[in-house]
């Protein structure tokens, strides 16, 4: 049932900016960069975000590297599974939505 | 050349504090340490960072360091309270960008607001009758009355806020 709930844009973005391992700043930059400057996420929404899925094990820390105090990222397997999901669900909504619609643009 | 201000917020003017940081920093006065009622600030470039303040539930030297890692500084710190500032890059300088992290702040507070009120009401109370710590007694229910003031203002902005939601979640 779990897997079903819709993914937050915060989220979404970061599940998405870490298919490449990163560190907090380059999240930031990804997530802003993807969303064409729409999504900022701020530092304590990440921070909260990046504990919560990692709590879940959809993104794990990697090691730190010697001489760098920036902690890095990178989605899990139960991660991009949740992703597939998320896209199958807005993916059912567009559907839906154009079948009804006709998909014209209001 | 550096300049110290006295200055008193209530703790549910948390957002007036940071506009006041914010306008000091405008003039070109930037914050580089702060307490109880004090400001010190040193002249600067104005408008060279912006400000924000952030009540932590508990002292975690990982967020610290996090914070840092995304160009924030932690500025002073008042018990609990920390004084953040960041380099002002023409976007407005948020600690949440989601509502839930602005209610969970929000919660904070306010819980603290309640703390206030709830050691300050019963010794307040209970002292009345006796004449020795009537005195204190006052000071007791004013800081009571404090607390449940602040308390009913952040409740009023966290329904404010959170009105209509349902529709867009």
């Amino acid at each position: 049932m779990n897997e079903h709930i819709a993914l937050t844009e915060a989220f979404y973005y970061i599940l998405l900016s870490l298919y490449q391992p990163l560190h907090g700043y380059g999240i930031m930059q990804k997530a802003e960069e993807c969303s064409g400057g729409r999504v900022r996420l701020a530092a304590g929404t990440l921070y909260g975000a990046l504990n919560t899925l990692q709590d879940k094990g959809w993104i794990e820390a990697l090691p730190c590297t010697p001489g760098s105090r920036k902690k890095e990222y990178r989605i899990t397997a139960a991660g991009r599974a949740a992703v597939e999901n998320e896209l199958a669900r807005l993916r059912e909504l567009v559907k839906n939505g154009e079948q009804v619609t006709g998909g014209n643009p209001v | 050349m550096k300049k110290i201000i006295h200055r008193t917020f209530f703790i549910w003017n948390f957002e007036k504090e940071i506009a006041w940081l914010n306008e000091m920093s405008r003039q070109g006065w930037q914050l580089c340490r702060a307490g109880f009622f004090v400001y010190e600030f040193e002249q600067g470039q104005p408008g060279e960072y912006q400000y924000q303040l952030q009540l932590l539930r508990k002292t975690d030297p990982d967020y610290l360091a996090f914070l840092e890692e995304t160009g924030i500084q932690v500025v002073g710190r008042c018990l609990n309270w920390i004084y953040l500032k960041k380099k002002s890059d023409g976007q407005p300088f948020e600690i949440f960008s989601d509502l839930e992290g602005v209610l969970r702040h929000l919660d904070g507070v306010l819980a603290l607001c309640g703390v206030i009120m709830a050691v300050n009401v019963l010794p307040g109370f209970a002292n009345l009758a006796n004449s020795h710590l009537q005195q204190l007694s006052w000071l007791n229910l004013a800081l009571a009355a404090v607390g449940a003031f602040g308390f009913c203002k952040l409740y009023l902005r966290r329904r404010a806020l959170t009105a209509g939601q349902d529709l867009h979640r």
